[in-house]
């Protein structure tokens, strides 16, 4: 199978990744930040995560293709590398953990059911672990099935939703304030992190080139998908009803009218995009228990993914709302959002410097 | 897999085999070692010796004939065994004893090489003094003769048994195109082959698989198209089989597929040998077994899973038509029940309030809970499937009559099911048998039931979780190397445009790429010259 495109398989691994909070921030993020303008502000944040992209991208080049992990390892030894790993793999964990949350109460809200969230959180972690489980090349796969399928789906949404545009929605076009814009778009949650993914995986891909060409069709997949979603529910819904919105995908489906039969597609919708986030996590697990086993003396990485697996499961459970979680949640993404691209330039301009001394010694 | 291996990684031992890049270099060639025992020269001591070793008096069906010859002015004693059932006695009595008993007295025969020069006119005649050899060949239609004072012993082919003649597929029947299937018989399929692609490239090794039934196994390729790599690892895995006996294609499958503990089938099996050669002209390899209809094509994606024989006889559009229809018929009879269960358990919202408050008093008679009921149906539907298999054909009315019994009003005037059930399991029933190939049917009639208790369980997320689960295994599997879910997952370079969408013929010109086979291109860029005014 040499003529497979495994470029093509990381960068939608990684737009699982990223896209995948979309379900559950985007309403959030309008009323606190942006207001009707998150459209704009998704372009930006964009066009911004490619330029720390390719900062990265370049900074990382005389590394290629190693994994980011091993970088740390060459920058600050053994002891930097664990210290290193550990971070990445307290972010992910806490990152997962949060998302399960959230994703099943937004499950629970849409099923209307009395079930613990424990039930639900159960169903979603199970398969998870099954993919992660099989490693992250079987994960690619699965996510080379789910995402046309996902993309399908909004794109139909999208289209079935073109009656309900209304252009005066997008005004004022710049919408809370520019100030307020402008801060978004740098330091605030809802940026693209999870991009630091790729490094992770650029060994699957062997080659700079390789990692460029996957980095520049995750940002064509996000930027294309996030942008038009964003755009199409700042066009559907006006402004200040979104205050009182959660899951703008589900919300957005409610008002298509599909007939008699399958009156209301919405839950279909939401599992739909539940299987996107599943490969998100999955993947997020496998990186997790791949940094794990980096650090100890265990070669595989089988050997984590049912510990992470439980771990985050049990930190999924411990918010005691769905409140603070979605709290929680925010300040991990504001975090993550410093984070990267500033431990990656960090740690490569540090291994960059040492490995000149070296060549000149 | 204990425990302790689930949470401690263990280098895996399992065979990971992948196709490697094609390339035009010679192909090997696989010796199978003939060896064993062999006759001593003696006639008495070697008479003895073939009695024993074909258990002449013990088995009924062993017979033995003695005779003398005349050569060189002396009467030479001679004997022959054969099967009875096995041979063509008419052949025996004209052309082997006729001319060494009593020609041998009317010319002059001077020397043993006058036996086969002169005296028999068989085409296939072969002298050897190994007992294993022999041991095959009396088992498999030939005459074994001892001659006194011969080195070696004679086999002579004089097959003649009872077998079926080449008739319609009975599994795989299409409108338009041939109809002609392969049968029990290895030498005729491997003829049907032959017959459609005339080209000596056209390999055929055989082999003898089992201890003791000594099945004749043929592996068929294309040596200029199928890639070197995946000849050998089929050659190797077929080679290295250690059983006494096989007697069917579908034994052989399950010995040499690279994973046994999943629902897909990893290869292709057809009767049509229009469509295996077919896939040999594509690069794969066509396995056939002594004494099975069906030939094993390999390797296969489950995207091949869905095609059916006649859609290379069929124009495009109406191709690409039928094959979303069988895909929506498979998605239905995997997951049709375990929605419905989910729509009404968990999502009752999706339906109209007319067509919920129908479905509420249409199971208000009924006692039992939704997921009781739709198994204690489908339980049915595959008792009547299974039966209708094995009834004599004169029952086989009765049985309809009974089916449409249970699967019918009846079952829903006893108040037992409900009517909206009985239309989602005949759906079911229908999906299942539009599936193409009966092993993918089989497996969606096995998970079918998962996906009743995920759906029961927690609706939309169990099935949604099944499937994520589901589509993660079998994209896993792979067939000889190749990744089941190709040309998708993983994507290829040009495979891709034709597992989704089936071109017209003259667009078809590449073979599928994860094959890796020799020729890249099954026809030229422009393969209509008339198109080209120039």
């Amino acid at each position: 199978m040499q003529k497979s495109s495994g470029s093509l398989s990381i960068a939608i691994l990684c737009s699982c990744a990223v896209l995948s909070k979309y379900l559950v921030i985007l309403p959030e993020y309008m009323v606190k930040y942006v207001g009707n303008a998150a459209w704009l502000d998704v372009l930006a944040k964009s066009i911004v995560a490619l330029v720390s992209f390719f900062i990265v991208l370049w900074l990382y080049k005389p590394f290629a293709p190693i994994s980011f992990a091993d970088t740390f390892s060459f920058t600050l030894g053994k002891t930097g590398k664990v210290i290193f790993s550990y971070l990445y793999v307290v972010l992910f964990t806490i990152f997962n953990s949060l998302l399960l949350r959230l994703l099943v109460e937004a499950l629970s809200t849409v099923m209307a059911t009395t079930a613990p969230d424990e039930f639900f959180a159960f169903f979603i972690i199970t398969a998870v672990f099954a993919a992660a489980y099989k490693g992250t090349r079987s994960t690619s796969y699965l996510s080379l099935i789910i995402f046309p399928l996902v993309l399908i789906t909004i794109f139909t949404v999208l289209f079935a939703l073109a009656p309900h545009y209304r252009t005066v929605n997008l005004m004022p076009i710049l919408g809370i304030s520019s100030k307020r814009l402008l801060n978004g778009i740098f330091v605030k949650h809802f940026g693209f992190p999870e991009i630091v993914l790729l490094f992770f995986f650029a060994p699957a891909l062997g080659s700079f080139k390789e990692i460029r060409k996957s980095g520049l069709i995750t940002f064509a997949i996000i930027t294309f998908i996030s942008v038009s979603f964003t755009l199409a529910y700042c066009l559907t819904i006006p402004f200040p009803a979104s205050k009182n919105f959660f899951l703008p995908f589900y919300q957005m489906t409610r008002m298509i009218k599909s007939g008699a039969f399958l009156q209301r597609l919405e839950p279909i919708v939401v599992f739909v995009w539940t299987s996107f986030v599943m490969c998100s996590m999955s993947t997020l697990i496998s990186v997790t228990a791949r940094l794990l086993s980096g650090s100890f003396k265990e070669t595989g990485e089988n050997s984590f993914v049912p510990v992470v697996s439980i771990i985050t499961f049990f930190i999924a459970m411990l918010p005691e709302s769905e409140s603070t979680a979605f709290t929680l949640y925010e300040k991990l993404l504001n975090l993550s959002t410093v984070l990267f691209p500033t431990i990656p330039v960090i740690v490569l301009l540090i291994a960059r410097i040492r490995k000149r001394r070296f060549s000149a010694q | 897999m204990k425990l302790r291996d689930f949470f401690l990684y263990n280098k895996s031992t399992q065979n990971n085999f992948s196709i490697k890049e094609a390339h035009s270099a010679a192909d090997f060639s696989v010796q199978r070692n003939e060896g064993g025992p062999s006759l001593s020269g003696n006639f008495r001591k070697d008479f003895k010796t073939l009695k024993e070793e074909f258990s002449q008096g013990k088995s009924g069906d062993i017979k033995m004939r003695e005779f003398t010859i005349r050569i060189s002015n002396r009467d030479i004693d001679a004997v022959i065994f054969f099967v009875d059932g096995l041979v063509n006695k008419q052949i025996i009595n004209d052309f082997i004893l006729t001319p060494l008993m009593l020609k041998s007295r009317e010319i002059d025969v001077s020397s043993f090489r006058a036996i086969s020069e002169i005296l028999l006119s068989q085409s296939e005649f072969k002298e050897t003094n190994l007992l294993g050899e022999l041991t095959f060949d009396i088992n498999f239609g030939s005459v074994i003769m001892l001659v006194d004072g011969a080195k070696k012993a004679f086999s002579l082919d004089v097959k003649g048994w009872q077998h079926r003649g080449v008739e319609s597929p009975q599994t795989e029947r299409i409108i338009r195109g041939p109809n002609d299937a392969f049968s029990e018989q290895l030498r005729e399929n491997t003829a049907l082959i032959r017959h459609l692609i005339r080209n000596k490239s056209l390999i055929s090794k055989e082999y003898k698989i089992g201890t003791i039934s000594q099945t004749p196994v043929s592996v068929m390729y294309i040596e200029n198209i199928a890639n070197n790599s995946l000849v050998e690892e089929t050659l190797r895995r077929i080679e290295s089989i250690d059983v006494d006996y096989i007697f069917a294609a579908a034994e052989l499958e399950q010995l040499i597929e690279d994973k046994s503990i999943t629902t897909l089938p990893q290869f292709l099996s057809t009767e049509r040998p229009d469509r295996a050669s077919r896939a040999l002209l594509d690069g794969r390899i066509v396995v056939i077994v002594d004494g099975s209809p069906f030939v094993l094509i390999l390797p296969t994606t489950i995207f091949e899973l869905n095609e059916s024989a006649e859609d290379n006889y069929l124009r495009f559009p109406y191709v690409n038509m039928i094959r979303t229809i069988r895909f929506i018929a498979f998605v239905l009879s995997l997951l049709l029940p375990g929605l419905y269960i989910a729509v009404v358990s968990f999502h009752a919202e999706l339906l109209p309030t007319g067509i919920l408050m129908s479905i509420i008093s249409s199971r208000e008679p009924v006692p039992f809970p939704s997921i009781l009921e739709i198994i204690i149906m489908e339980i049915c539907l595959e008792i009547i499937r299974e039966a209708s298999i094995r009834v004599p054909e004169a029952s086989g009315s009765t049985l309809s009559i009974v089916g449409a019994l249970i699967l019918g009003q009846a079952a829903v005037s006893a108040g037992i099911v409900s009517p909206i059930l009985i239309i989602i399991v005949s759906i079911t029933a229908i999906g299942s048998f539009a599936t193409p190939n009966y092993y993918l049917g089989l497996s969606a009639r096995l998970l079918r039931f998962v996906y009743i208790f995920l759906g029961a369980a927690a609706g939309f997320l169990g099935i949604i979780a099944g499937l994520f689960i589901n589509i993660l295994l079998w994209t896993d599997t792979k067939s000889m190397g190749i990744p089941m879910g190709a040309p998708f997952a993983p994507i290829t370079k040009s495979g891709t445009p034709a597992s989704l969408y089936f071109p017209p013929i003259w667009k078809q010109e590449q073979r599928d790429d994860y094959v890796n086979s020799k020729r890249k291109f099954r026809q030229a860029h422009i393969s209509r010259k008339w198109f080209n005014k120039e």
